[in-house]
């Protein structure tokens, strides 16, 4: 703490004008997907806790569509401020970059990464009447010649997907949903086998029985489901999570960077905070600036590989 | 019995200061935002999520259950008055609504949709009650083929919409389908027919298409020839039903009731259905049905009781299973897991002052609504008196007010303008924007399951006639095919069509 209060004084004293002014009038924060998703409630809390420390409005301007690239545009070539902010994540810098045929900015150089917020993982879920118990079981059957489905809703359940049959040798083949209600229903009638998708949608019919976890996409077991495998058990090294961060434009100045993450850094670490979004099944995880910047990088080329090698990419 | 005195226990629950408190104010936002054209209940709801973290369950699902019904009847409001419906609920309301509001009895309509909701409301709300856990399971017959027939008995059932020529209707249903096939191929992820632009990834709102062709072309014809309103607002009388209106709309209103419950408790567009389903039944069985589409009272109670029912009817899966039918009640299973409640089969048993709390305080809300709406409507109506040079820039001000609030968005707001100018091209032709957006909405729902039934069925199109509840629902919409081209009934509807001359 002692050291970071350094670190910050130092950039204060860097370039005095604009850290202390900042933020000196209303910040926009983009968020590119509807309004009430996971990511849309965690990105209004943080809106609220920055407004109430720095006394400064923080508004959340939902600009959802074209899987998130509509409102990537608004932020792409905003004046690097700190004024305009993304709200994105895998589907506006990996996972939708790599199938995007369109893609209109490049996801690295066309941003500023500031603070990373947290992540879920997705699991594989069976249905009640689907008669395989495990992984093990499924993979048997499919390489038996059975015709297995899974439902989904959306591209990165898609290429996680194909990330498992690649992985496991199955032939799973996907069944797409727009929304989520309706693969639950086709699961419980036994339309389709399994189902993909974020654990946080799903946690609760779990919970009911309604349906079957099978196996999670983390490196680690979801402290939630502490008897469900996690897939890298079985094959090291696999791993989707769904993630979401905080980007500015490229060139945000360093020390408004710092202050915006360092603040988002107090608020991901608030335990209450934490823990109930923790019950939700979505893991926040302050990274250090260092730390985040890796990351992507290492998220981008991860997915630009599973998309070439299942055939998904864009060309 | 015991479902009396888990009501009892409920109304306890509802009754107190703090839970009344917020059941008025999620119904009174919801009526605003329903007034309002494009801000929609979903958004609302979004928005004040947070704050419920902070309040006791039942009170912030009460909150925001008020707010999702209460757009509900605010929706109609403007729908009826200017021909402007926000959400893809009020569609219908619009078509024979607004001609009441032109012809001089905007009270009537306003009171029968009020009426209407509040039949609906509480019966659906009942029915919760009562057979929820039961009713609960029709969901699991409706799996992707099942839904592809009901689309195809909808398509067909709706050539009933038009009042006029059925060939001009059909080419207007099926410009509508092709509408609806722009933006991203599901199944592919392809763009189709968006010419590069990010913003047709999705397609158009419905809502876009909805305010454009109603709200806005009817706005252009006006400026074609202003309506003579003060002379016809001075003549309104009474700001009740007539006996004769009462006699009209009552058996409509229960028929709406019947098939926005059924249609609600389906997954994915059954609430959408509810208002076409029910206008088409009231079209089909009124002795008259020439009325339709120049003000016939069952027109605006039939189509206003079913949507209401179905948002009621619509908490039935979500409540005792766990499945959210629209996106509304995503929201609301989200507001349940931050207090770690989990909607299920196990609901009433774990969190029974949640279940029968949030449902007494719908009936409360419900009440709440009319209440406040009743003695609006005279309030709405002296609005028309406003003189048209004044009332049209207003009405078009807070039609881009809303239509921009959609999606943060101006092409939605030139989109909508694009349609207003199309409404006025196709009511030129002497076609009907009615089966259009009936088109647009079915299109892609039509698509949707087709595919996804032939996707699980490997190719196979014998699932359609297979699985009984689909084989139904094609015997219907066969029936109802030809009904149409059997000589007699194709004799009656050029009887009504002279008479519309």
């Amino acid at each position: 703490m002692f050291a970071r209060s350094i670190f910050l004084a130092l950039c204060v004293a860097g370039s005095p004008v604009l850290a202390q002014d900042y933020p000196d009038r209303s910040i926009t924060f983009v968020v590119p997907y509807p309004p009430g998703g996971t990511i849309d409630r965690l990105a209004r809390e943080l809106a609220d806790h920055l407004a109430q420390d720095w006394d400064q409005a923080v508004i959340v301007e939902n600009h959802a569509g074209g899987n998130a690239a509509v409102g990537v545009q608004n932020v792409l070539g905003a004046e690097p401020d700190g004024y305009t902010l993304l709200i994105g994540g895998g589907s506006t810098h990996s996972v939708g970059p790599a199938t995007d045929e369109n893609l209109t900015y490049d996801p690295i150089a066309d941003f500023t990464p500031v603070a990373y917020l947290g992540d879920t993982p997705m699991v594989l879920t069976a249905g009640p009447s689907f008669d395989a118990a495990d992984l093990p079981a499924i993979v048997a059957l499919s390489s038996g010649g059975e015709d297995l489905t899974y439902g989904s809703v959306g591209n990165s359940t898609v290429l996680a997907g194909e990330l498992i049959n690649r992985a496991t040798g199955t032939k799973l083949r996907h069944v797409n949903y727009k929304q989520f209600g309706p693969v639950l229903i086709d699961l419980v009638r036994g339309d389709v086998d399994m189902a993909i998708s974020s654990l946080s949608i799903v946690i609760g019919n779990i919970r009911q029985d309604m349906v079957r976890p099978i196996a999670v996409t983390s490196t680690e077991r979801s402290p939630l489901l502490p008897d469900v495998p996690a897939m890298a058990e079985t094959y090291p090294g696999f791993e989707v999570l769904i993630w979401f961060a905080l980007f500015g434009p490229a060139d945000l100045p360093e020390d408004i960077r710092t202050r915006l993450h360092d603040e988002t850094d107090a608020f991901l670490n608030d335990p209450a905070r934490k823990e109930r979004w923790a019950q939700e099944s979505f893991n926040l995880r302050p990274r250090s600036a260092e730390e985040f910047t890796t990351f992507i990088a290492a998220d981008v080329a991860k997915w630009q590989q599973a998309a070439e090698e299942a055939g998904l990419a864009a060309k | 019995m015991d479902v009396l005195s888990n009501l009892a226990y409920g109304f306890e629950v509802a009754f107190s200061i703090q839970n009344l408190g917020f059941a008025f104010l999620g119904a009174l936002l919801g009526t605003l935002v329903g007034v309002l054209p494009g801000i929609g209940p979903v958004a609302t709801i979004s928005m004040l999520l947070p704050i419920t973290y902070v309040l006791s369950p039942v009170t912030g699902l009460i909150m925001l259950s008020g707010i999702y019904y209460g757009a509900q009847y605010g929706g109609s409001t403007t729908a009826i008055l200017v021909n402007l419906p926000g959400e893809s609920s009020s569609v219908v309301t619009a078509i024979d609504g607004h001609q009441m509001a032109k012809r001089g009895d905007a009270g009537a309509a306003l009171v029968v949709a009020a009426l209407g909701s509040l039949f609906a409301g509480v019966v659906g709300t009942l029915l919760i009650a009562v057979f929820g856990p039961v009713l609960a399971e029709v969901a699991f017959y409706f799996g992707a083929p099942e839904y592809f027939s009901l689309v195809v008995l909808g398509l067909l059932g709706s050539v009933v919409l038009a009042h006029g020529s059925a060939l001009k209707a059909v080419a207007m249903i099926l410009l509508g389908l092709m509408v609806g096939t722009i933006g991203t191929d599901v199944n592919s992820g392809a763009s189709r027919f968006t010419f590069g632009n990010l913003n047709l990834i999705d397609g158009f709102e419905i809502a876009v298409v909805a305010m454009g062709l109603f709200g806005i072309s009817e706005l252009l014809r006006n400026l074609e020839e202003p309506p003579l309103q003060n002379v016809v607002t001075r003549k309104v009388g009474g700001l009740w039903l007539s006996r004769k209106q009462f006699r009209e709309a009552a058996p409509a209103a229960i028929r709406g009731t019947t098939i926005g419950s059924i249609l609600g408790l389906l997954p994915g567009g059954g609430a959408v259905l509810s208002s076409f389903a029910s206008y088409a039944v009231e079209k089909r069985v009124a002795k008259d049905s020439s009325i339709f589409g120049k003000g016939a009272i069952q027109g605006v109670a039939g189509p206003e009781a079913a949507n209401n029912a179905a948002a009621q009817t619509s908490f039935i899966p979500m409540l005792t299973l766990g499945i959210p039918a629209t996106s509304t009640m995503a929201l609301m299973v989200g507001a349940m897991t931050v207090h770690n409640i989990q909607p299920g089969p196990m609901i009433m048993q774990n969190q029974p002052e949640l279940f029968w709390g949030l449902i007494a305080s719908m009936v409360i809300g419900n009440l709440i609504l009319v209440i406040l709406n009743l003695p609006l409507v005279g309030l709405w109506v002296r609005l028309l008196k406003i003189p048209y040079r004044l009332l049209l820039p207003a009405i078009l001000l807070f039609t881009a007010i809303g239509l921009f609030s959609l999606g943060n968005s101006t092409f939605d707001v030139m989109a909508a303008f694009g349609f207003g100018v199309f409404g006025y091209v196709i009511a030129k032709c002497g076609c009907e924007p009615a089966p259009f957006i009936l088109g647009f909405i079915l299109g892609p729902l039509l698509e949707e399951n087709l595919r996804r039934a032939l996707t699980i069925s490997q190719g196979d199109p014998a699932v359609f006639f297979t699985r009984p509840v689909s084989l139904g629902l094609l015997i219907a919409a066969a029936c109802l095919l030809v009904l149409m081209v059997a000589p007699a009934f194709r004799r009656n509807r050029e009887e009504i069509f002279q008479e519309a001359d």
